[in-house]
């Protein structure tokens, strides 16, 4: 590869390096409190729903009319 | 490229104010925060008042409570004031403390914000000097922030105890003493600014720049690590100035050296920059850029410098626009993508020189913008960021090898 590609390449890495930086800096508390929450209805689900035989939908359905 | 250079210039301003004016239109709630319940927290089993009196303050049997920034407003740190809830018993010592709210950068103050170093204050007496550096411990990393956060702590405990407690206070003025780093990088700056003047006239001289090069990389960089960056501007329009003699020593500087030199900051303080050139010497052989390709891709500093300001500006928060490698690396702090940019853009300046500087740096890039023309720089072939002759007064981080010295006898330095 000659150098001018090799320039190329590392910029564009470098910018979008930098695209993701601000999405994270942007979005990146939302998508963890997202996670956060994904995670804790998992886990509600593996250790309650799933030993009453229900599937995460319909445990969401009843847990929410419990 | 001036002409170019003045639409950048437009375009940027627009982008601020578009942004300043979305941010105040649709992001402009302070959150609402239960004290009570931090009390709760603070003092387990006490039951408070509600807030009230002068200076404003909670009740409990044996204990008062009061938020610093009730009694001490104007103390700011690096972002605006630490709010911080402090609870005392009736001898004026501190048996609680919570920071409930502040802006500073996230990046500096993690450390300052955990149980573990808000420790050091319990226990102290409005007697005590409550002073970073003598009873409590300063964190290098976050030098206007805990100086902030010790200054309205002390102030407003020493007003509650006095006026609400009737305690006798002995200390005398204090929290003078620790705030000197202003004065070794107010020091350190006038002496390469001086430096700089002298390399205008002398080439001799020119050997200051690297000495500046590498101090620069140890006071502002090591020592301090706080470098100038676009999140002290960010904050300055979002919040006000701060009142740190820090803050203050690093803006007021720059403001005044970028309107009489241009990019000085890039080329003799920035601890960033130093560290870009000093890797640029390896004896590597650097990639062969043509000069059509090269220009080109200096211009991508710009958006990414707007999309900085729109960031920080629109959503009020000013960590929303840092994607700066400087912040990160001194701070000891970041994410693993600002991780990864800062070994990136490190790694390529073994092959192209200042490679951040040229091609993406946002306070390079604002500097850059702002620097008065001046046609006796026209670069030469130890251009440290490989200027191609006559170049255009952005670009030029005021080095001064190529300075042309026409008024007397039209010879060149270096
Ligand atoms: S244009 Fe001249 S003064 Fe500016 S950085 Fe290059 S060599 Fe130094």
């Amino acid at each position: 590869m000659g150098d001018e590609k090799k320039f190329r390449a590392l910029l564009v890495s470098a910018a979008l390096l930098i695209a993701c930086i601000f999405s994270y800096n942007i979005f990146g508390e939302y998508l963890r409190a997202d996670i956060f929450e994904y995670i804790k209805r998992r886990a509600y689900y593996e250790n309650v729903l799933k030993n009453k035989g229900l599937d995460l939908r319909e445990g969401m359905h009843w847990r929410k009319k419990q | 490229m001036t002409r170019d250079i003045r639409n950048i210039r437009t375009a940027i301003l627009s982008v601020a104010l578009s942004a300043v004016a979305v941010g105040l239109l649709f992001n402009n709630q302070t959150p609402v925060i239960d004290e009570q319940a931090i009390l709760r927290e603070l003092a387990p089993g006490a039951s408070f008042t509600q807030k009230g009196g002068t200076p404003p303050h909670y009740l409990s049997e044996g204990l008062v409570a009061f938020n610093t920034h009730d009694i001490s407003p104007s103390v700011r740190g690096y972002a605006g004031p630490i709010k911080t809830l402090v609870v005392m018993d009736r001898q004026g010592r501190i048996t609680g403390l919570r920071i409930i709210d502040h802006r500073e950068t996230k990046n500096y103050v993690h450390y300052m914000e955990t149980p573990e170093y808000l420790s050091r204050f319990i226990g102290r007496s409005v007697n005590d000097p409550l002073e970073i550096g003598s009873d409590i411990d300063g964190i290098s990393r976050a030098t206007i922030s805990v100086q902030a956060l010790a200054r309205s702590v002390r102030e407003s405990s020493v007003k509650a105890a006095s006026d609400l407690l009737g305690v006798r206070v002995l200390r005398a003025e204090a929290g003078r003493a620790s705030e000197h780093a202003w004065i070794i990088y107010t020091a350190y700056f006038s002496a390469a600014f001086f430096c700089y003047f002298m390399t205008r006239h002398n080439p001799r001289f020119l050997y200051t720049r690297d000495v500046s090069l590498v101090l620069g990389l140890i006071i502002p960089g090591i020592y301090l690590s706080t470098p100038f960056s676009m999140l002290q501007l960010f904050n300055m329009v979002l919040f006000g100035p701060s009142n740190s003699y820090l803050w203050l020593a690093l803006v007021i500087s720059t403001a005044i050296s970028v309107l009489l030199a241009g990019r000085f900051y890039c080329g003799w303080i920035c601890p960033f920059g130093a560290l870009s050139e000093l890797l640029g010497r390896l004896p590597v052989r650097k990639w062969n850029i043509s000069s059509g390709s090269d220009g080109d891709w200096r211009r991508l500093k710009y958006p990414a410098l707007g999309i900085s300001i729109a960031a920080a500006l629109a959503g009020r928060r000013p960590e929303s626009g840092n994607y700066e490698t400087y912040v990160t690396l001194f701070s000891l702090s970041g994410s693993y993508l600002s991780w990864g940019l800062v070994g990136l853009t490190l790694i390529a300046n073994v092959r192209v020189r200042r490679f951040w500087c040229r091609y993406l740096c946002p306070v390079a890039a604002l500097t850059g913008l702002l620097s008065r023309s001046d046609n006796r720089y026209v670069s030469n072939s130890q251009c440290p960021m490989d200027n191609r002759p006559g170049p255009h007064i952005s670009e030029c981080i005021r080095c001064n090898r190529c300075f042309v010295r026409t008024e007397r006898t039209g010879e060149q330095n270096g």
